[in-house]
Order: structure tokens, then C-alpha cells, then sequence
């Protein structure tokens, strides 16, 4: 409050302390920031799950599901079937089937226009049906999804989870306490077509008109409340793994999440979480390690903000959705049959059918270090607010430090009163920067990412002029551009460069427009918030012009390297070679370069068809920033303060 | 002595009985039960109790009471009431695989009344039936008033009216409660009102614990005037008390679709109601023509063959009353084979509506209406928004065949916050074997907080809108004609139009709902807030500033030395 009412604040002693010694506080700040993080691991700083909602009953009734041999002759039939279809789906069975059941059936067709490349057209067609709850008018309704996977997929089969989810449609078509309609649906395409179905469901289009064309549907069934996503890759399921993240990072309620593990976990069915079975270690290092690197692998899909199952598309229109990967048992030990699958499913069905209310208790943002621990968004944000504080502070004393220079380069003779002093100082500071250049310079480079932003169907297309495949073309031009726009600083200089306190300023501006990226990103996504404010805080903090000209050398050649389109090819060869450590150099660096040829085309992609805002954000936010710093680089430094810069 | 008063008082009944039964009869009881199997597997059961009282002058309605329910009539005259329709309802019919129902029902409860036309404030009079009517029923139709009634100035012109003049909607409120769920307590009640009460009769065959378990449940009371003869001359009352009933064989079944009175209500029949005039139950036969068919047991002494707008349905009739049970009757259906359910085909027009969007930003709400006729058909599309769910007119939009149409009418009202809902009535011209999107957006808006129910997230009902339809073909058609009160009525009979009355879903929407643990946390922050800047703010508003040469460099430091030196000369001054 002193800041609201003493107009002298600023001059004091701790804005002094501040502006000697902000280095050092801000290291420290970033290092107690990571290493906070990094303890939110361990058990003794992260809380255990627990359910919020009442209403779900979890596991309260006994299992009844008794149709786990019908589920087998549906498996083996399944399979004959497919072997007719290679490519596509056995609609003709699928429909049958559910029509045998008494259920209400449809099929949606969808049309994809491929944005890229040749603008070819891909169509597909999903099939559901609806089971009517007897016990309400078709308000509210639950989905159980599975995408169907031709033989000549690459991803693994769920026949077995189409098996399953007709013995259980079969059972629960017999049961009369529905109170939610429940919606079996097979989906083609994978994601393509669960984010077709839910646009055509909600009769809206997510991504770029034109692209995803989502059909028409005739069958509904209300709100949807929540989504259960089922892989089962074996009829002997060794692990269930609960998928959660979703696209742009968004999560299901933690209720619904906590729910899957006590269903698994009632009937007997080994569940994980990213894959990893809850480690007990006495050590507390290893335990530590354990729970840390579980975190870390749910902090990393979520940065990417690729639902990693068709579960993640459904988070968008407010339906909690989790996928339930059911992987085959390898080794000695009694697995999950149909039976414990069918109970699960069934018991997962009856908690979410006693909702009342739409989840809305328990917690949407946190992170698991554990199946059964969770961080929630009030324990994981001070880390990074922490980090992102070193931002903020050396944006301060750069101000500080201005105004100093400025009051210190008065003529020591005026003196006669501090009114008058303050006025000159004031007009000083306005004479001696302009905010006209800076601004112009933001917007210049904010306009040019805008452009990069817009560019891919227009580079596609000029790609194919010169007979050149989509994502070389893209690679090319977003290179051109790149070059063209480290030019930018050579106009921009010219303009800014007039006063120090210009520099300054603009330096001031490209920190602060940092730290509000990095903490506006941790409200949609926090991962991808935390993972880009550990590369680019010290980075940033890092972008000071120097006299020195091998640092000014080191220090672009860094900047250079986290230019977003290089990070995403370092990234993309990181995570090759961590999928594939066994390969040998050469095919590694072979498949590395494919999926970084991928990466870039995948990302436009996705942005068009399902609006996912990865490639958005890093063109139109952090790009520009990227270049103001960029231009900031170039800036030469203070020439008045050569010293104090160097003790810096 | 205590034997010979009971006596006397047994004598005496059975002389209030005779003189009762004497007294020239002006009033008939009629019950009537049909079962109809579904074409989707599921059996339709329709009970019907009619009673049709026939008075001399309209001075003498609703005095003196026979058959009619006194409790139910005493209501109806006070409140000036010329017609009356409710009706509560579990359940969504679907009549995209059922076909039509012999009443529409809108899912909840849903009320409807004409008041006669000198009825003086008819906002307050319905207000008031409404209450009156809701401790008959017991349910929450007490929380109808205005800001959820509409008098739509279409829809409910046809049905029930026995003059021709012209008619002035200002006398008719409509109003659904989408919310309310209907149950034993309003069962027992509704049951209460007939003759026979639930002692004999087809009412016996309501058991609670039976026709619960059902997918569609709607229990209806209709009283209309009708005319006692073609020229309209002398009118008379009519009570329906209907039931309907939809059991899903599936899961009543054990792997069969048989179905029997035992089966499904958990009981025989042990007689018709003895102050019946007709106690009637009608089988429908005609899906034993095409696909598996059943055997009835015992075999129906009667078969009635009814032709109705060019289509043929067959029914077997038992007559309760010749039966002459002895003990308890039941009448079963036995399938020679297992049924196939074959593809639907549902009925010429249907129609489905939902909310579309995600999000609370806006949303709009769609009404697909199927047209399967040869030729285009007019319908009256009544929508039925409460007032929370602001509407654009501007957005209505209406689509057949990928075509925009203009409605022939549109009549439009906007809501009023807390006092009127949203009233959209539209006629149109559905196109030849079409379907017809009927497209209107809305916005989402932020309730006052004591007007969120108790359990805010689960969402928000809209109620059903109604389509109205007068169709040329009977194909599906269950309904009663105009002129006809009973069951028996509506056999071989072929009018210029059926009228259909289709109710859509319900939906639910999700409002910006509160958190509603925060008036707590805001409360603790505003306190916060207001004691951490109260002070700062006092002191630069009371005081003024004046910048001083400090001096000495250290701002904190002198202060405090100035300080120092303020006491100490205090001190000094002191001493």
C-alpha cells in the first residue's frame, strides 16, 4: 500500500537493494521455482485423490455383469469380419449387431478436405447407437467410445474393446435403472472421427470452415455428461492405462479420473498411470525419482497439447472423458478377463449414471505424479509464478535503473526543490524516449507472425507451383521468413536506437510481454506454460546487449536455437531418440528428420481440424516475442554505462 | 342394541343406495384398456376411464355429484373453468418408433385450460386453479404463474371446442413444468377420482410397483364440454382420466416378448367396476398380419375390424363385464416364434429437437421436423422458452431440404425477465418428404443466485414445443376423433384429419452456474480488500501531501530520526 500513497516510492532503499543485487535475487527465484516444482513429486508435497462428488457411489452395488462369453464369440466374429475389410470398417456387422440389441442405431458420415497438400478428400463414417434410458426423456446421456482399427492399421487393434462394449450394450440394454441415455459409438479414423461426431452432435464447426465438413446426425440423446474411451488391445489384459490429457492440455474432472482407478481397482484390474505402476521404494530419492518422472511424462503430453486418446476431444464441449488403454498381458499372473473388463465398465456406468449434478466438484486443473496423488493448481502455480517473477523484476529494475540514469544526468545545481526536480526529471524521461518507435516495432513484428501465421495454405500452394511436397514447402518458406525476418532489426535499430532509453525501454517491453505470455499459457495449459518458461526465462533474462562481441556471438546463436520452428526440431529428434533408444545413429537421424518434416505439417493440421492451438500460439505469441528480443540483441548497448554493464 | 344400529345403519345404506340408483341416471362411467404392441418390441398400455355427464342447463353444472369426482368438479366450477387438460409424464414417447400415442404428453407436467369467457382476471383465476389443483394431485403445479404461462393463439384451437364462434385465445393458459417428476403420489390421487376408486374395476391393475418400471408413463386428466348431439343443442361434461403406459419387453422379458395383464401390472383382473356402463379390454391384433405373430389365451370373444384413414388395424375385444370372472382373469399373448425387429418405419411426421453449441457464450436450439408425406403439410410450430433463456427472433431461421422457407405466421412475444417467457408461434408449410430445421439462437445469462435450484449443475430445463398437425393419413394413429369420448369410438373412424399434437424433448442447458461455495470466499476477499486499502485511502483523501526536502538520503532512516527528534523535543518542551 506505501506504493499507493508516497509518491517518492522508488528512490527508497529496497528499490535500491533491488536494482543491485535483482541478478542474484532472480537466479535465485528461478532456481527455488525449479527445484519447488521438482519437490511437488515426493508424497509428502502432493495430497492423495479423493472423490468430491458424493453422488457417484463409486463401486457401491455389486458387479452383475455376466456377458463375458457372449463377448468372446462377438470378438471371433469380429475378427473374421474384419479380415474382409482390410481398409475399412464392417459396417453391415456393426450395425446388425446393434440392432440386434434392440438399440436405436445410426450411422454419421464426415468429409474431411485435407487443408494441405493436394486438398484431397477423405471420408468416413462412424456408426452409434443409443440405448434409451427408461427412467428419463433423453436429457442427459454417456458415450462409450471405441475407434475402430482396420487390420491394416499401425496403431494396435481394439477389436476385443468392440466386443466388449457390445456384451456390455448387451447387458445394460436389459437393466431398467438408465437414467442417461448411453451411447455406444465406433468411430473411424481415430481422432478424425470422434471430433466429426461431437461436431455434428453440437452442430458446430471447431477448427477452419471448410475443412472438417461434420455431416448431419439424426440421433441424439441430450447433454453429454461424460465419455469413457476404451482401447483394449488383447482379450487377456495385463495393465489398464488411464489416459487423460486432452487437447490444449485440458483435463477431465479429477472425480472421473479417481473414479476409473477405484472401478479397477474393486474388481481386481492392474491400473497405471502413463504406463507406470505406483513404485514402493524405501529410498526416498528413488521414490522421489519415480513419482518425478511420472509427473514429467504427464507434464510433456500435456505441453503438446495432443489428446493422447480420443478421449482429449471430447473436453472442448464440457463432457469429461478419459481413455481406458487396456494393454495385453506378457508373462506369468492371472489377467483381466471380459468379465473384470465388462465389471469395471459396468460399474463405471452406474456411478456416472447416479450424477445429479454435471461434474463439477472436484478439481479440472492439477497434475499426477501417481495414479492416486495429485498436485493441484494451487501447489503447482507459485513455481512458475516464481520463475516468471525473475521477468518481472528485471523488467523493474531496467525501469529503475532508467530512471536513475536520467536523475543522476540532471546538472547537479538544480536544487533549490524537489517539485522542480521532479518536473525535470519528468520531462527529461519523456525527452529522452519515445514510445512512438518501440510501438511500432512490437506491432511490425507482431504483424509479421501474423503473416507466418496465415501463410501455410498460401505456401502449400506455392509449393505445389514449384513441385515441392507440403511440409518441405512449409519448412522452406517459414525458413525464408525466418531470414527475412532477422532483417528486421537492422530497420528497427535504426528507430529505437536513438536513445538508450529506447533500447531500454523496448527491452523493458519484450520481458514483460514474456512473463504475460508465459503466465496467460499456464491458465490454458500449464505444462506448456512451465516446460517454454524453464527455456526461455533464463534465456531471456539472458538476451542483454553486451559489449563483449563472443558473448553477443553466444548469445544470438542461443536465441537462434530457441527461434520456435528450430525448437520444434530439436524437440521432435529429442523425443525420436528417446522412443527409439536401441536404433543406431543413422536410421535414428533418418527417422528423426521424417518426423520433424511431419511435425511442422501435423501442427498446422491439427490447428485447422481440431483448433488445436500449439501451432497458433507459438507463430502469433511467442514468434514475435522472439523477435523482440531478437531485435534487442542487436541493440547496442549503453555506451555511457560500459562498466557497470560488464560487472553485470 | 349395538347389533341392531348396525343393522339399521346397513339398512339405511342400502336404501341410500337404491334411492341413488333410482334417481334418473344424467352420468356414465366407461373404463377401457388397450394394449398395443409396438412395432420396436415395446407394449403401449392405454387405460381410459371416461365419465360423461350430461346436464340440463349450465346453471346446474358441477352441484350435485353421482360419478363425476366432487373434488375434482368443486374446483372446476369455482374457477370458472370451460376446459381443463393435464397431464404428468415420465418419460420421453417416441414416436419415431412408436408412432403416435392416443394422448401427446410433453415430458413433466404440462397444463392447459380454457376459462370461460366471463371470467374476470385470468392471469390470478389460473394462478389460482393452478394451486387449487396442484394439493389435488400432489404436484408442484403450484409454481405456475404468469412469468411461465403462454396463451398461444393457435395450437390449442382445435381440439375440445363446442361452438364455432370465434374464440379469443386471452381466455387460455398453457404451461409446462419440464422438471417435475411424476410418481406414486400423484398416482394415488388421480386414482381416487374415479367411481370405483382402485377396488375393482381396470384400475385395480394399478400397481405402483408395476407401472413404474415402465419407459414412458403419462397419467392425463382432459375435461371438455361436448356436444350431446349434432346441433350442439344441450351440452354435457367429459372426464378422461387416461393412463399410458410403454413397456419395454426387453427388459420385462426373460428373452421373450410375451406379454399378459399378470405380466405386465403383477395382478389379474378380478372384474369390471360395477358402476361401469362399458368395461372394455381392446388387444391390437394388427401386427400378427406381417412378421411373427402371437396367440392370444384365452381367445378374444370378439374381433373388431377398423378401417381409419386407409388403414386397417385389427382388434380383439374382451368385454369385462360378460366375462363373468370368477376369481382373477388374465389374458396373455404367446409369440410362435422369437420377433425380429425389422427396420422402422416411423410414423409421417416426427420430430427431434436439441441444443446446439458448446460453451456458455450462445447456443441456439434446432427443431428437426420429418415430413414423410407425399405432399406438404401444414403444421403449427409453438415454442416454449422460459424467460432465462433470452431469444433472437432475428435468428430464426427455418430450413427444408437444405432450403430456406417463410413461415405463412409467425407470431412472436418476447419474454420479459421473471414475468413472461418467450412466446413463438409459426405456422408453416412443410415441403413434400422433407426435413425441416427449425433454427433459433440464444444467449446464455447469469441468474439472480437464490434463483438457482439446490442442485445448480445439473442444468436448466427448456420444455417441449408442440407441433400441430391435422394429417390426412391414420397410418400410426391412436388418437380418439373429435367427436368421440371412448376408445370404441375411435374404430372404423375415418375423418378429413387426424390431429397430432407432437411434443418434442425436453432439453437441458447448462447456465453460467456459480461456484456457490464463493459469496463465502468473496466475502473474506472484499473483507480483505476493503481493511488493506480503507487506510491508504483515508490517509490520501484527509491528508495532505506536501513534498519536503528530505536532507539526509535515507528516506526510512530519517523518518524515524525526525521522529526521534519530535519526542525528544517534546520532552523537552515538557520538562
Amino acid at each position: 500500500m506505501g506504493l499507493l500513497t508516497d509518491p517518492g516510492a522508488g528512490h527508497g532503499r529496497l528499490t535500491q537493494l533491488l536494482v543491485t543485487y535483482h541478478n542474484k535475487l532472480i537466479i535465485l527465484l528461478y532456481i527455488g521455482g525449479v527445484l519447488w516444482f521438482m519437490i511437488l513429486a515426493h508424497k509428502h508435497f502432493n495430497a492423495g485423490t479423493y472423490f468430491s462428488e458424493n453422488a457417484l457411489l463409486p463401486g457401491l452395488v455389486k458387479g452383475e455383469f455376466d456377458e463375458d462369453a457372449i463377448a468372446k464369440v462377438y470378438q471371433s466374429e469380429l475378427l473374421d469380419e474384419a479380415a474382409k475389410y482390410p481398409n475399412g470398417v464392417p459396417y453391415s456387422w456393426l450395425i446388425a449387431k446393434f440392432r440386434q440389441l434392440n438399440l436405436d442405431t445410426y450411422t454419421h458420415n464426415f468429409t474431411l478436405t485435407y487443408p494441405l497438400g493436394l486438398g484431397n478428400k477423405f471420408t468416413g463414417k462412424n456408426v452409434y447407437a443409443i440405448l434409451r434410458a427408461p427412467r428419463s426423456s433423453s436429457t442427459e446421456a454417456l458415450v462409450l467410445s471405441v475407434p475402430y482399427r482396420p487390420p491394416s492399421s499401425v496403431n494396435p487393434g481394439t477389436a476385443p474393446s468392440i466386443a466388449i462394449m457390445l456384451a456390455v450394450a448387451k447387458f445394460f440394454r436389459r437393466q431398467k435403472y438408465w437414467a442417461k441415455d448411453v451411447i455406444f459409438l465406433v468411430t473411424e479414423h481415430e481422432q478424425l472421427g470422434v471430433q466429426a461426431w461431437l461436431e455434428a452432435y453440437h452442430k458446430v464447426t471447431c477448427g477452419r470452415s471448410g475443412v472438417l465438413d461434420h455431416g448431419d446426425m439424426m440421433g441424439r440423446g441430450g447433454a453429454i455428461q461424460a465419455a469413457i474411451n476404451l482401447e483394449l488391445h488383447a482379450e487377456k489384459i495385463g495393465h489398464i492405462d488411464v489416459k487423460i490429457e486432452g487437447l490444449n492440455g485440458q483435463l477431465p474432472n479429477l472425480d472421473l479420473v479417481n473414479l476409473v482407478h477405484r472401478m479397477c481397482s474393486k474388481e481386481g484390474v492392474k491400473h497405471t498411470f502413463k504406463n507406470r505402476e505406483s513404485g514402493n521404494y524405501r529410498d526416498w530419492y528413488r521414490e522421489w525419482l519415480h513419482s518425478f518422472k511420472t509427473l514429467m511424462a504427464m507434464v510433456a503430453t500435456q505441453a503438446s497439447g495432443v489428446p493422447n486418446g480420443n478421449h482429449g476431444l471430447f473436453h472442448r464441449f464440457g463432457i469429461e472423458a478419459v481413455t481406458l488403454e487396456g494393454f495385453e498381458k506378457k508373462g506369468k499372473g492371472s489377467p483381466a478377463l471380459y468379465f473384470q473388463v465388462g465389471r469395471v465398465l459396468e460399474g463405471l456406468f452406474r456411478s456416472l449414471n447416479n450424477l445429479l449434478e454435471r461434474f463439477h466438484q472436484s478439481y479440472f486443473f492439477y497434475l499426477l505424479p501417481a495414479a492416486d496423488r495429485f498436485i493441484s493448481i494451487g501447489m503447482y502455480m507459485p513455481p512458475l509464478g516464481l520463475i516468471c517473477a525473475g521477468l518481472v523484476i528485471k523488467a523493474f529494475a531496467l525501469w529503475l535503473k532508467m530512471q536513475e540514469d536520467s536523475t543522476k544526468k540532471q546538472p547537479a545545481e538544480n536544487e533549490d526543490t524537489e517539485e522542480d526536480k521532479s518536473k525535470l526529471s519528468n520531462q527529461d524521461s519523456t525527452n529522452n524516449f519515445s514510445l512512438v518507435p518501440v510501438g511500432v516495432t512490437v506491432l511490425a513484428a507482431h504483424s509479421v507472425s501474423i503473416v507466418m501465421l496465415s501463410s501455410p495454405q498460401k505456401l502449400n500452394a506455392l509449393g505445389l507451383k514449384f513441385g515441392l511436397s507440403t511440409p518441405l514447402a512449409l519448412y522452406a518458406g517459414y525458413f525464408i521468413m525466418t531470414l527475412l525476418m532477422s532483417i528486421l532489426p537492422l530497420f528497427a535499430c535504426r528507430h529505437i536506437g536513438r536513445t538508450v532509453e529506447s533500447r531500454s525501454i523496448f527491452n523493458i517491453v519484450a520481458l514483460l510481454e514474456l512473463a504475460t505470455i508465459l503466465l496467460c499459457t499456464s491458465m490454458q495449459n500449464f505444462s506448456l506454460a512451465l516446460l517454454s518458461a524453464v527455456v526461455y526465462v533464463p534465456s531471456g533474462l539472458l538476451m542483454v546487449p553486451t559489449q563483449n562481441r563472443i558473448l553477443t556471438i553466444l548469445q544470438k546463436i542461443l536465441w537462434v536455437f530457441l527461434h520456435p520452428l528450430w525448437l520444434l526440431i530439436i524437440v521432435v529428434l529429442f523425443h525420436t531418440t528417446l522412443t527409439f533408444p536401441d536404433e543406431s545413429v543413422l536410421v535414428l537421424s533418418e527417422m528423426g528428420m521424417r518426423a520433424v518434416l511431419k511435425a511442422l505439417v501435423f501442427a498446422v493440421v491439427d490447428s485447422y481440424i481440431y483448433a488445436n492451438w500449439l501451432f497458433p500460439v507459438a507463430t502469433a505469441i511467442l514468434l514475435p516475442n522472439w523477435i523482440l528480443f531478437w531485435i534487442v540483441l542487436h541493440n547496442s548497448p549503453y555506451q555511457e554505462k560500459k562498466e557497470e554493464k560488464n560487472e553485470d | 342394541m349395538r347389533g341392531a344400529l348396525y343393522a339399521s345403519v346397513f339398512i339405511s345404506f342400502i336404501h341410500l343406495f337404491f334411492s341413488v340408483t333410482c334417481v334418473p341416471q344424467n352420468d356414465y362411467f366407461d373404463e377401457e384398456l388397450l394394449l398395443k404392441p409396438l412395432p420396436s418390441g415395446h407394449v403401449f398400455a392405454y387405460f381410459q376411464f371416461t365419465t360423461i355427464w350430461d346436464l340440463e342447463s349450465e346453471a346446474t353444472f358441477y352441484q350435485h355429484y353421482h360419478l363425476f369426482p366432487r373434488a375434482l368438479g368443486e374446483i372446476v366450477g369455482w374457477y370458472n373453468v370451460q376446459e381443463l387438460h393435464i397431464s404428468l409424464t415420465a418419460g420421453l414417447w417416441r414416436y419415431e418408433h412408436w408412432g403416435y400415442p392416443v394422448h401427446d404428453a410433453a415430458p413433466g407436467a404440462e397444463m392447459w385450460a380454457w376459462f370461460k369467457e366471463d371470467t374476470k382476471n385470468v392471469d390470478t383465476t389460473w394462478r389460482e386453479l393452478a394451486g387449487a389443483l396442484s394439493g389435488l394431485l400432489c404436484a408442484s403445479l403450484n409454481s405456475i404463474d404468469a412469468s411461465n404461462s403462454l396463451n398461444p393463439e393457435f395450437t390449442f384451437q382445435l381440439p375440445g371446442r363446442v361452438s364455432s364462434r370465434a374464440v379469443n385465445s386471452s381466455y387460455l393458459r398453457y404451461a409446462t413444468l419440464p422438471r417435475e417428476i411424476v410418481c406414486t403420489e400423484n398416482l394415488t390421487p388421480w386414482k381416487k377420482l374415479l367411481p370405483c376408486d382402485a377396488k375393482k374395476g381396470l384400475s385395480t391393475l394399478l400397481n405402483a410397483g408395476h407401472i413404474y418400471n415402465t419407459n414412458y408413463h403419462s397419467l392425463g386428466i382432459h375435461l371438455r364440454p361436448v356436444c350431446r348431439d349434432s346441433n350442439c343443442s344441450q351440452i354435457s361434461v367429459e372426464l378422461r382420466q387416461t393412463l399410458s403406459l410403454v413397456y419395454d419387453m426387453v427388459i420385462l422379458g426373460i428373452g421373450n416378448q410375451d406379454f399378459s395383464i399378470k405380466k405386465l401390472f403383477g395382478i389379474g383382473l378380478s372384474g369390471a367396476c360395477p358402476l361401469a356402463t362399458m368395461s372394455n379390454i381392446y388387444i391390437d391384433t394388427t401386427l400378427n398380419e406381417t412378421g411373427a405373430s402371437f396367440k392370444l389365451s384365452p381367445p378374444p370373444p370378439a374381433v373388431i375390424a377398423s378401417s381409419r384413414g386407409g388403414y386397417e388395424s385389427k382388434f380383439a375385444v374382451y368385454d369385462v363385464k360378460a366375462l363373468g370372472i370368477d376369481g382373477m382373469f388374465n389374458i396373455a399373448a404367446f409369440y410362435s416364434s422369437p420377433r425380429v425387429h425389422g427396420v422402422n418405419l416411423p410414423p409421417v411426421l416426427y420430430a427431434n429437437r436439441y441444443i446446439i453449441g458448446y460453451g456458455q457464450e450462445y447456443g441456439g436450439i434446432v427443431t428437426k421436423v420429418y415430413n414423410g408425406l407425399w405432399k406438404p403439410l401444414d403444421v403449427v410450430y409453438l415454442e416454449n422458452i422460459p424467460w432465462f433463456i433470452p431469444l433472437y427472433l432475428h435468428t430464426l431461421k427455418i430450413v427444408a431440404n437444405g432450403k430456406e422457407i417463410k413461415p405463412l405466421l409467425k407470431r412472436y412475444i418476447p419474454g420479459k425477465a421473471r414475468t413472461r417467457p418467450y412466446y413463438l408461434e409459426v405456422a408453416l408449410r412443410l415441403p413434400a418428404r422433407s426435413t425441416t430445421e427449425i433454427y433459433i439462437e440464444f444467449d446464455y445469462v447469469f441468474l439472480k443466485w437464490q434463483e438457482y435450484p439446490p442442485d445448480a449443475n445439473h442444468g436448466f430445463y427448456i420444455g417441449a414445443a408442440i407441433i400441430t398437425a391435422l394429417l390426412p393419413v391414420g397410418r400410426n394413429y391412436t388418437g380418439l376423433p373429435q367427436d368421440g369420448s371412448t376408445i370404441s369410438s375411435s374404430f372404423n373412424a375415418s375423418r378429413d384429419g387426424y390431429l397430432v399434437q407432437i411434443r418434442t424433448e425436453t432439453l437441458i442447458i447448462t447456465m453460467p452456474t456459480p461456484d456457490f461455495s464463493m459469496p463465502y470466499n468473496v466475502i473474506c476477499l472484499a473483507c480483505t480488500v476493503v481493511a488493506l486499502a480503507f487506510g491508504p485511502l483515508h490517509n490520501m483523501t484527509t491528508k495532505r501531501l506536501r513534498l519536503k526536502d528530505e536532507g539526509g538520503q535515507n528516506h526510512l532512516i530519517s523518518l524515524l530520526k525526525s521522529a526521534f527528534k519530535r519526542s525528544s523535543e517534546k520532552k523537552e518542551k515538557r520538562s
